[in-house]
């Protein structure tokens, strides 16, 4: 399973909310696979994204594709202009992904076909029904003539509208809906006019006075029928165009068809299962709802043999009890065993273990394993506790506020990580021995707010290996300049403020700006150690009375695999073929 | 953790006894739980003593209501065999009273029903669907409740000049559902976000099956205990309407046993039996209601915060 | 609206038939329903709304004229009810388990489930001329059990005698509203503060070393307050409904008199304004408690 996943969430007003911005992962059959991170960091939206529990903005959920065609679609990635290379990636993308929806532009030529279609949908739809009205009985002597008209004009529209050249897309039905609710509003002038017509009647036909004159019951007749033509309308086009998906193989996979393959566990295992209902009924329940077993034998059989797996034995003792009437780690293994039940081959676990006593994780993280042992499953673990990923994992993806910053091996990752943030949860992780002393790194600051991201590489703030290209804001820099005066320094500046092009400005006290700007860079070259968001600053001269800093570019690191398989985000970390830049003081 | 008795179960489970198995173990509790409970107890007793009442009428009724009595004359004063006299056709009160039970019972617990279910329907199609669909219900409701409930029932009532029994609980009930959907649609609003609910789309199951399966079981509890708190209602709008010559015209009524004796100047005659005898009869019936439903409202929803 | 209106002015006798027809033609009855229902509309927004059949005096004049008292009544009633509702009903929640708590409650539920005509009767027997109460306390109040200062018969005068009139002449119509009203809001007054008292904010605070009337002032309240309004708000109606009670019992005119009046008598005119008056008045009491909600409570912002 891969993806390149793109979630926000809306916040108020124009925020947009990065939950996951631009994640990759592959997951092979039978492995298990941890994403760790902190609280807010992605994870659990990414887990969530994959069941399709949460809509992903953008990117690809793709489903047990074979490695060939894996690699056709990374290819196809990388050339997103090329309209050869899009066509692979949508038919790619339609036997495959979960998420597919159809992504290739319209042609000036299928514009025209279908615009071509649609006028004829129209002109049939309104000459058809007024014709058949007019011939058989005064247009408007009746309410129900009335309604007739208006549903067979949506039908007709709907139908003929979306019979083939027009093309398949969401779009045809609203157009279609609204042109139906156009020809209704003109129809009956088609319809009275084709009857005089027919009637013989040759006075000029005066529209006002047709209109003005009272219709109350004529209105309400009109207006349901305004409302059952729209719907005739949409809901044959939405029959048709579903059919023509369906034999045209345009269908992609549904979601339906899938739920069983994939399943979730929860975090809370009270929260999570309904209090109203007994373990049997929890366990039972996604056997019937998928239709999958309708005989009782055969479900009791089943929901028993899920509870034995999961290590409550006797199954009959607790077929009939109420999920408060369980202990938390009964419960958690009551919702493994709710989704053992339709014998999935991929589970995603959302911190399963984090809400239990630290004695009773073992049981259940056993338990998990043995099933996969046992059954095959693969496992996506979500989890913030990095020994948890070391101790089951065969490959870890490490996230940071919404992106991968490392991906490997556990013995790549926890053997030699590369980047700070990895390596400093991993200095973290208590060791049983008293005599392994190892030198934490304690991170400063706070995990900012995903709806605030540092610029460049997101973990600049808090890294303690940060450089210039890491991303150093104006505002950063500043702020460690004040509180550098605040502490005694810079005394001859009064001021520290940002100027308009985006640099630091420190403006002038008393005195020339030679003596500032030396004392800055004595401050730079002594201090930029400690002192990290220092190192973002590249230059300093004095212009019209102040004294303008300017700042290092920055970018945002990319992934990178640095061997087959480890793939960092970090500056620091270069690709095997380049050279390191110099850097400059 | 309670103790749970080890269900022999033989092979199959047919989904209709695991359902039976639930809700049996459930009434048990609940019933264990209302038995400890004394203003449940207290409530249930004042129920169960009207509804006697109500059910034996005329096996406990000395008189039939609405014939005059043989040995005395309209409007005696209270004695004897006629505790609380005569009124003005002659008919004896007490009996009266006793067969006033009925209609108020009846009356109150139909019509409670019909607007239960209507509010109930209502609040959790409003609740669960949401959308534009919420907003358009939840306005028009702000405009049934906005309306005083007493001048629409007056009007409706009004309108069908011969209001029968089933009239009467119709009027009560359809005007009465606002209040229902509006705490339906609050506690379904908070009960869609649940994990169990998530859990349910996970699995894939239709949207009926999460509201039938999950939102409405859970929602039930709140959904008894306020309807017993409509039925107190219906009883006292079933009175008002009563008082106001607007009820069931065949039967007596509460309602209409007080106006009669308000019409008669009951209490200068020195008949204040009359008068009041009824109103507290209304009183304590609503009473009970009231308490019965608290009491339970409490054991349903139990509130995790005790002082 | 049911029956047919023509017939309660006029009979129907064959000899009135012509006056019949220009009545008719008068009042509109013979136009198609929804041009009548567009009229209608019309008319009510620019206060043309008729004359009563009854009365033969302009609707509008009779309304407002009734609205006022109504007015009165149930303006006063609220007042002393949310005055003792808030009162009682916090004093229980701070007593909470004792004495005061059970009777109050008791007596709560109790008059919750009194209606209210029927409360009004007693007091009405209770404070009259000749009550039994009168033989057996001495200096037993005797109030004005119906009516009120009926000024059309007299001219109005804003001076102390008329005044004091038509204040006593209110105080039991309004004591009984309360009554039947008070209950309901001390109740959910004290279930209300109950909730907000168990929250672990209102603990932390004790703990702080607040005396308990200061977390009461600065917690407990602004917290407990808030839902309380909104359900004043949403009884506005029932308010209503007893207010009509009461007024038909007293004998006191206001819209509720008018309407069990107008109802018996077919008053066409009268009717359909009283209802939209009706509406009208919820409407806007609902309005008004948005507004105070939004007041009392920094935390709903407008959506």
């Amino acid at each position: 399973m891969r993806k390149g996943l793109l979630r926000e969430l809306a916040g108020g007003k124009p925020l947009w909310v990065r939950a996951v911005d631009g994640v990759d992962l592959d997951i092979r059959r039978g492995e298990v696979f941890c994403l760790v991170g902190e609280s807010g960091c992605g994870k659990t939206s990414t887990g969530k994204a994959i069941l399709k529990l949460v809509e992903a903005t953008d990117g690809d959920i793709l489903l047990e594709m074979p490695e060939g065609e894996a690699r056709a679609y990374e290819d196809v990635r990388q050339r997103p202009d090329d309209p050869e290379a899009r066509k692979t990636l949508d038919g790619l993308r339609r036997k495959y992904s979960v998420t597919w929806k159809e992504s290739l532009p319209w042609t000036v030529e299928q514009a025209l076909k279908s615009a071509g279609a649609f006028l004829a949908a129209v002109f049939l739809a309104i000459v058809a029904p007024s014709l058949l009205l007019a011939a058989v009985v005064e247009p408007f002597g009746d309410p129900w003539s009335t309604i007739g008209l208006c549903v067979s004009i949506g039908l007709i529209l709907g139908l003929i509208g979306s019979l083939p050249p027009t093309r398949l897309s969401r779009r045809t039905r609203v157009i279609l809906t609204l042109l139906a609710l156009g020809s209704i509003i003109v129809a009956p002038i088609s319809a009275l006019s084709l009857h005089r017509a027919l009637v013989g009647d040759v006075s000029r036909f005066d529209v006002g006075a047709a209109l003005a004159t009272p219709w109350t019951q004529e209105l309400a007749a009109m207006l349901v029928g305004f409302a059952f033509g729209a719907i005739a309308a949409g809901g044959s086009s939405s029959l048709l165009l579903d059919w023509r998906s369906r034999s045209e193989g345009m269908a992609g996979i549904h979601m339906r068809s899938i739920r069983r393959r994939l399943q979730l566990i929860f975090q809370d295992p009270y929260e999570s299962l309904n209090p109203k209902q007994s373990v049997y009924e929890i366990v039972s329940e996604p056997l019937a709802v998928n239709r999958i077993s309708t005989n009782p034998g055969e479900t009791s059989a089943l929901v028993r043999e899920a509870l034995t797996d999961v290590g409550l034995r006797p199954p009959e003792e607790f077929l009939f009890r109420f999920p408060h009437e369980l202990s938390g780690g009964q419960r958690q293994r009551v919702s493994i065993a709710a989704a053992l039940v339709l014998q999935p081959d991929f589970i995603v676990a959302d911190e399963p273990v984090s809400m239990l006593d630290v004695s009773i994780r073992t049981e259940i993280l056993q338990v998990m394993m043995e099933l996969r042992t046992r059954r095959g499953i693969t496992y996506l673990f979500i989890t913030h506790d990095l020994s948890l990923a070391w101790v089951l994992a065969d490959r870890i993806a490490v996230m940071y506020l919404g992106k991968i910053v490392e991906m490997g091996t556990t013995e790549q990752v926890i053997g030699h990580p590369m980047h700070p943030y990895t390596k400093a949860l991993i200095s973290v992780v208590p060791s049983p021995d008293p005599r392994h002393k190892v030198e934490r790194i304690i991170l400063k600051g706070e995990r900012p707010d995903p709806s605030d991201i540092p610029p460049g590489c997101r973990f600049h703030p808090r890294c303690p290996f940060a450089f210039e290209r890491c991303g150093w804001t104006a505002e950063e820099v500043a702020d460690q300049l004040r509180s550098l005066k605040a502490g005694g320094m810079l005394a001859t500046a009064s001021g520290v403020d940002l100027s308009d092009a985006g640099n630091v400005r420190l403006s002038m006290g008393g005195g020339g700006p030679d003596a500032l700007v030396r004392e800055l860079n004595a401050l730079v070259s002594e201090r930029r150690e400690t002192l990290l968001p220092l190192k973002g600053i590249a230059a300093v001269h004095a212009t019209n009375g102040f004294v303008e800093l300017s700042l290092h570019a920055s970018s945002e690191p990319p992934l990178l695999e640095i061997e087959p398989g480890n793939s960092v985000a970090c500056h620091l970390v270069s690709p095997p073929a380049t050279v390191s830049e110099s850097l400059t003081a | 953790m309670g103790t749970v008795d080890v269900v022999k179960v033989p092979g199959a489970i047919s989904p209709f006894r695991a359902r039976a198995t639930v809700v049996s173990r459930r009434m048990q509790d609940i019933g264990l739980q209302v038995f400890h409970n004394k203003t449940a107890m207290a409530g249930l007793i004042i129920l169960l003593f009207f509804t006697f009442l109500a059910v034996a009428a005329p096996l406990i009724a000395p008189y039939s209501p609405l014939t005059a009595v043989p040995d005395v004359g309209p409007l005696t004063l209270p004695g004897g065999v006629h505790p609380f006299g005569t009124n003005q056709f002659g008919y004896d009160i007490y009996s009266q009273v006793i067969w006033g039970t009925q209609i108020s019972l009846l009356v109150g617990v139909l019509a409670a029903g019909v607007a239960s279910v209507i509010g109930t329907a209502v609040g959790l199609i409003s609740g669960f669907v949401g959308g534009w669909i919420d907003e358009v219900i939840m306005r028009f409701n702000d405009v049934v409740l906005s309306i005083p409930w007493l001048v629409l029932m007056i009007v409706v009532a009004a309108r069908l000049n011969y209001l029968d029994l089933a009239g009467i609980i119709l009027v009560i009930g359809l005007t009465g559902w606002s209040v229902t959907a509006r705490v339906v649609r609050s506690q379904v609003l908070s009960l869609k976000e649940r994990m169990f609910v998530e859990r349910g789309r996970m699995i894939g199951s239709s949207n009926a099956h999460i509201l039938l399966r999950h939102i409405f079981p859970n929602a039930f509890p709140l959904i008894f205990a306020n309807t017993i708190l409509t039925v107190a209602i219906s009883i006292l709008s079933e009175s008002v309407l009563a008082f106001l010559n607007l009820s069931v015209k065949s039967n007596v009524s509460w309602g209409r046993i007080i106006a009669e004796a308000y019409q008669h100047d009951a209490l200068t005659i020195g008949m204040a039996a009359w008068i009041i005898v009824p109103g507290l009869c209304i009183v304590f019936l609503v009473f009970g209601f009231y308490l019965f439903g608290y009491a339970l409202d409490e054991i349903l929803n139990p509130r995790l915060r005790r002082r | 609206m049911p029956g047919d209106p023509s017939l309660s002015i006029i009979p129907r006798d064959p000899k009135f038939r012509g006056l019949r027809d220009y009545m008719i033609s008068f009042f509109g009855l013979d136009r198609p329903q929804w041009e009548q229902f567009v009229i209608y509309l019309q008319r009510l927004f620019t206060l043309d709304w008729g004359v009563s059949y009854q009365d033969h005096r302009p609707v509008a004049d009779i309304l407002f004229h009734d609205l006022g008292w109504t007015l009165l009544l149930v303006g006063t009633s609220t007042i002393i009810t949310i005055l003792i509702g808030i009162a009682v009903g916090a004093y229980s929640a701070v007593r909470r388990g004792k004495a005061f708590d059970f009777v109050s409650t008791g007596i709560g539920i109790f008059l919750y489930g009194m209606p209210i005509f029927w409360l009004g009767l007693v007091l009405q027997s209770a404070f009259r001329k000749n009550s039994v109460f009168q033989t057996w306390i001495p200096g037993w109040p005797a109030l004005p059990t119906s009516g009120y200062y009926d000024d059309r018969l007299i001219p109005w005068n804003w001076d102390i005698v008329h005044l004091a009139d038509a204040g006593l002449h209110l105080l039991l119509p309004a004591l009984t509203l309360s009554l039947g009203t008070l209950a309901g809001i001390s109740l959910v007054m004290r279930n209300s503060l109950i909730d907000v008292m168990t929250e672990d904010f209102v603990t932390t605070a004790r703990a702080k070393g607040l005396s308990p009337r200061q977390v009461l002032r600065r917690h407990i309240l602004p917290n407990g307050l808030p839902p309380m309004v909104s359900l004043i708000a949403l009884d506005i109606a029932f308010i209503l409904g007893g207010a009509y009670q009461v007024e038909v019992i007293f004998r006191y005119q206001g819209i509720g008199f008018r309407t069990i009046e107008a109802i018996g008598s077919l008053d066409y005119p009268l009717l359909q304004f009283i209802i939209v008056i009706g509406g009208v008045a919820v409407v806007l009491a609902n309005l008004l408690s948005d507004f105070l909600l939004l007041w009392l409570d920094p935390r709903i912002k407008i959506s």
